[in-house]
């Protein structure tokens, strides 16, 4: 272990173009993590860079933390060490043989150049991430980011077909192929997606493509309490229907995705905050950390969410919001069955949303303002109470009532609201809200989250925090209590990074 | 092996439990490849508790296990390269847990594919991965060689629908990876141990996703008189964007050796036919029907069936699914091969093994799974004459060869085991290979487990190492 002198600072901007190294405070702040910035940030505009790159730190013991459109740093834990912000400037698509329906990409293109360019042929591929089209396809892989599409599609891990990374030696390597099935080596492709930027660094990917659906919709039925819209989710499961995705928003998520005014500037104040005791509590720097990640989050959604309006979802209902694509019978069908199972479970009104943009509508769910301000879930949340929490609870479907309930309980004695959004294959996305910044909300929440830890484990299920304050992740691992697994990961990990240098301490059990 | 294992083994498992007489041994030298290797004892354990009892002693004594399930694999993956313990599944085949709710199984490894299916259509679901060997392969070996089949073009292979499995890893531990809910933190350890075929850990419990059954079915059989009309069709299908259920092409040569024994009713006379299946709503497979087909016009069938009915899509699948076995019928050994192409690049790919094939005087037959470039090119040739046998090995060599300069890959879903080990420089650099190392000694540092599979051994590159063995021989010539 080392820290960066000005001989290696040399050395590190000797490796990178003109321009592409950066020491000023300005810019390293937009890399910090949790409030720990960088002593120096690199942009690599070739693959050589990045192993160049690493190989430097790996000799220096200097720790090393890739960074795509940096729209998702706050998903994880704290970096236990951050010498170097790597930013990947790699951002070619590689190959695209629509006749073939598969596609190489550099890590660093953005998802929507990329969804831009597949659209010409009719084609996508279902990533996604609640940081919206700005994100990097290195990103969403490195956080195995999904959205609600993982429905129909699965996740990156369904469709990735081979991978190029660095290892933490700052050796090129590669996993997979190109084709559509191959079972030739192991799958090391699968272990770097969603590993964090902490097993190797993400420089190419290959994906099979999927066509675009010739016609989509959008169903949204409401019922008066979470049993009849779970009704409705079971017996769409049961019938032959198969929705693209279906998600379902309790009324307290609603309130929060309606509410959030995030079309203006001004609405950055945010009045409801009362920084005087975010600040008593958390102390100068820490509140001016939270304050500057709110008003991140905030621009960020801006970007994705062009209206002032809010979507139509009920504050007072449970709404189960359906898409449903391919011919134009399948759709129609879609329609008239849905509606008479949703009558069948006790809906209080069912009714198709209106794709806002017709001419981009089929390219993921983005046609359809529901589901963009579904997919900004974190940010309207963050937007309103930026101390609070939001889990990711996987769970058997079947277990969506008894973990509702257990939840609201949880929340319920620690004084802090929740708001759920229920994902079919089996996600809750829960937010616990302190509601203001009063004494002791970190301490409540940490109580809450470890109580939810335990139960969701009970139930069969594994939780994690995605979104928090930097407070509480000093409080509690956001990755939940470690189980039989973490050894092996250990050693995977000690393999594939000998010196520790790949974004140490931010993952799973402190890997 | 020393008599003193044996002993140990059979104070764990009981007498019945272990065999160790020669004759017996020779039951499992053999899988569905063309690979020989004898274990030095079998095994049958009927718990995770007695795999890990198994595993202390072979860890103390030095001895490797691999680890089998019904020895239907096609790339040497189940047998026992290097001697010692055969571990076989075959009373690890209880159904633990049918979760209908939730889609899921909890099942042993040595529960039959088709079991899973047949546990669970009476709720509408059933089991995705078909290999063709569904009926007797196990779903610990499904894992083991991440397998495939014909309707994985849809549906995907094993590892999309395996979401947890209970491992014993070589230091005796018991690991739970994933489970029966997604996104389990910590890198995706189901994701690699699936296709690991079985050197990094024992698989003794597996979690399965299972699938709703299709509404609807729809099974054409497109007849052509050149094989061109029917690579060019396929490329097509997959350039309009159609994903069927399954597509599956068979040459003339193959059509007529199967037609030969199972009377499916594929005609004689055709270069080649496709066996093309669409599935879903009724809406949509009607849709997708007439689509294929208009493709399938414009490329020149000659004629295009549709099945009638269950029994006569039965049949056609049946011709399909027996097809290894009509060849084996034919010649004395045959050779498949598993490569993959870029589907855009199928009609040249299956003339340059027509090439390949008039140059070292074979005909080469082929039946794949066409919709997704997974090659199975078949030379017929007779282990006991080395000359041909040499040249059999050379024609493989060429087609691999060829699959890698197009962009694919030598195995789609048989696996590497050690019949392509010494294939895998063609795809991988060293710097790849060594991290595939790093990632089994994390694991199974002493190689306790399968040694001797998916590493090449030598420096050079691009020659399958087979042994050729006499008919009825375990002799290797």
């Amino acid at each position: 272990m080392s820290t960066l002198t000005d001989a290696a600072l040399a050395r590190l901007e000797a490796l990178v173009d003109r321009g592409r190294y950066f020491t000023d405070a300005e810019s390293l702040s937009h890399c910090a993590i949790d409030g720990v910035a960088p002593h120096a940030g690199v942009q690599a505009t070739t693959v050589e860079q990045v192993g160049e790159i690493v190989s430097f730190a790996a000799a220096e013991g200097l720790a090393i933390i890739p960074i795509g459109s940096g729209a998702q740093l706050g998903i994880g834990a704290p970096p236990a060490r951050y010498d170097i912000a790597l930013k990947i400037c790699l951002d070619r698509i590689l190959a695209f043989d629509p006749r073939d329906l598969t596609l190489s990409v550099e890590a660093g293109i953005p998802l929507n150049s990329l969804s831009a360019r597949l659209r010409e042929s009719r084609q996508f591929v279902p990533l996604d991430a609640h940081a919206g089209g700005s994100a990097t396809v290195g990103g969403i892989l490195a956080m195995n980011s999904s959205g609600a599409l993982r429905n129909a599609y699965g996740t990156a891990r369904d469709f990735v077909l081979g991978l190029e990374f660095v290892t933490g030696e700052g050796v090129r390597t590669k996993s997979g192929g190109r084709v559509v099935k191959s079972v030739a080596g192991y799958d090391i492709h699968k272990l770097m997606i969603g590993s964090l930027g902490t097993l190797g660094i993400i420089t190419s990917a290959n994906f099979r493509t999927f066509p675009l659906p010739p016609v989509q919709a959008t169903f949204i039925a409401t019922f008066q309490d979470a049993a009849g819209a779970l009704q409705l989710r079971r017996a769409i499961a049961e019938s032959r229907l198969q929705p693209r995705a279906l998600d379902i928003v309790s009324p307290e998520a609603a309130r929060f995705l309606k509410h959030a005014d995030l079309s203006r500037t001004e609405s950055l104040a945010v009045p409801e905050l009362n920084w005087e005791e975010i600040r008593a509590e958390l102390g100068e720097t820490r509140a001016a950390e939270y304050r500057r990640q709110h008003r991140e989050a905030v621009a960020a959604v801006r970007k994705v969410l062009p209206r002032a309006e809010a979507a139509g979802f009920s504050e007072t209902a449970w709404s189960l919001v359906v898409a449903a694509g391919g011919n134009d019978s399948v759709v129609e069908r879609h329609c008239r069955e849905l509606e008479t199972l949703a009558a069948a479970a006790g809906a209080l009104s069912f009714r198709e949303a209106k794709p806002d943009d017709p001419a981009t509508a089929p390219d993921s769910l983005d046609g359809c303002e529901e589901w963009r301000w579904i997919r900004a879930f974190p940010d309207c949340v963050l937007q309103f109470d930026p101390v609070s929490a939001i889990f990711k609870l996987a769970v058997p479907p079947a277990a969506f009532g008894a973990t509702l309930d257990g939840a609201k309980q949880i929340a319920t004695r620690h004084e802090l609201s929740s708001a759920a959004l229920l994902r079919a294959p089996g996600l809750i996305y829960l937010a616990l809200a302190p509601g203001n910044a009063a004494a002791g909300a970190i301490n409540r929440l940490a109580a809450a989250g470890e109580e939810l830890f335990t139960a969701t484990a009970q139930a069969g299920g594994t939780a994690v925090i995605e979104f928090c304050p930097a407070e509480l992740k000093r409080k509690m691992s956001v990755w939940g209590p470690p189980r039989t697994d973490l050894a092996l990961m250990k050693n995977l990990k000690k393999e594939f990074d000998p010196r520790g240098i790949l974004s140490p301490g931010r993952f799973y059990g402190g890997i | 092996m020393d008599p003193k294992i044996i002993r140990e083994l059979e104070q764990i498992l009981g007498k019945q439990s272990v065999l160790s007489k020669s004759e017996d041994l020779m039951m499992y030298e053999y899988d569905g490849s063309i690979e020989v290797a004898r274990p030095e004892v079998v095994v049958f354990p009927r718990t995770t508790q007695e795999v890990v009892r198994i595993v202390h002693l072979a860890n103390r004594t030095n001895t490797p296990i691999t680890g089998r399930g019904a020895g239907t694999g096609l790339s040497g993956g189940a047998l026992a390269r290097q001697g010692g313990i055969l571990m076989v599944f075959s009373r690890m085949n209880k159904i633990l847990e049918l979760d209908l709710e939730n889609q899921r199984a909890v099942v042993q490894p040595g529960v039959v594919n088709m079991d899973i299916t047949r546990a669970v259509e009476h709720a509408g679901l059933y089991f995705a991965p078909d290999p063709s060997s569904q009926k007797s392969c196990t779903i610990g070996g499904n894992v083991a060689e991440n397998a495939g089949g014909p309707h994985t073009l849809l549906y995907g292979v094993t590892s999309n629908h395996v979401c947890g499995l209970e491992v014993v890893i070589p230091s005796g531990e018991v690991v739970r990876v994933g489970g029966k809910t997604v996104d389990a933190p910590g890198y995706d350890l189901t994701g690699l141990l699936v296709g690991s075929e079985g050197t990094l850990a024992i698989v003794t419990e597996v979690t399965v996703k299972l699938t709703r059954l299709p509404e609807a079915v729809k099974t054409l059989l497109a007849v052509y008189d050149s094989v061109d009309d029917a690579t060019e069709t396929v490329a097509e299908i997959t350039a309009r964007a159609i994903t069927p259920a399954a597509c599956e092409m068979m040459d003339g040569w193959t059509l007529r050796a199967v037609e030969a024994w199972v009377h499916a009713g594929f005609p004689l006379d055709s270069a080649a036919v496709l066996l093309i299946e669409v599935d879903g709503l009724k809406e949509a497979i009607e849709v997708q029907a007439d689509e294929i087909l208009d493709v399938c016009k414009i490329h020149h069938a000659r004629e295009v069936r549709v099945a009638r009915d269950a029994q006569e899509r039965e049949l056609l699948w049946k011709g399909r699914k027996n097809a290894f076995g009509a060849v084996g019928r034919l010649s004395p050994s045959y050779y498949v091969q598993d490569g993959v192409i870029p589907r855009t690049k199928l009609p040249m790919t299956l003339r340059q093994i027509d090439v390949i094939g008039k140059k070292y005087g074979f005909e080469i037959g082929n039946i794949f799974h066409a919709g997704d470039g997974n090659l199975h090119p078949i030379i017929l040739f007779d282990p006991r004459d080395l000359a041909q046998y040499e040249r059999a090995v050379a024609a493989a060599g060429e087609i691999m060869a060829h699959c890698i300069s197009v962009g694919g890959s030598i195995t789609g879903e048989h696996g590497v085991g050690f019949e392509k080990s010494e294939l895998m420089p063609l795809m991988f650099t060293e710097a790849d290979l060594e991290a595939m190392r790093r990632v089994r000694h994390a694991f199974n540092p002493t190689g306790l487990l399968n040694p001797g599979k998916i590493f090449p051994f030598g420096k050079g590159c691009g020659e399958v190492r087979v042994q050729p063995f006499a008919v009825g021989s375990s002799t290797p010539l």
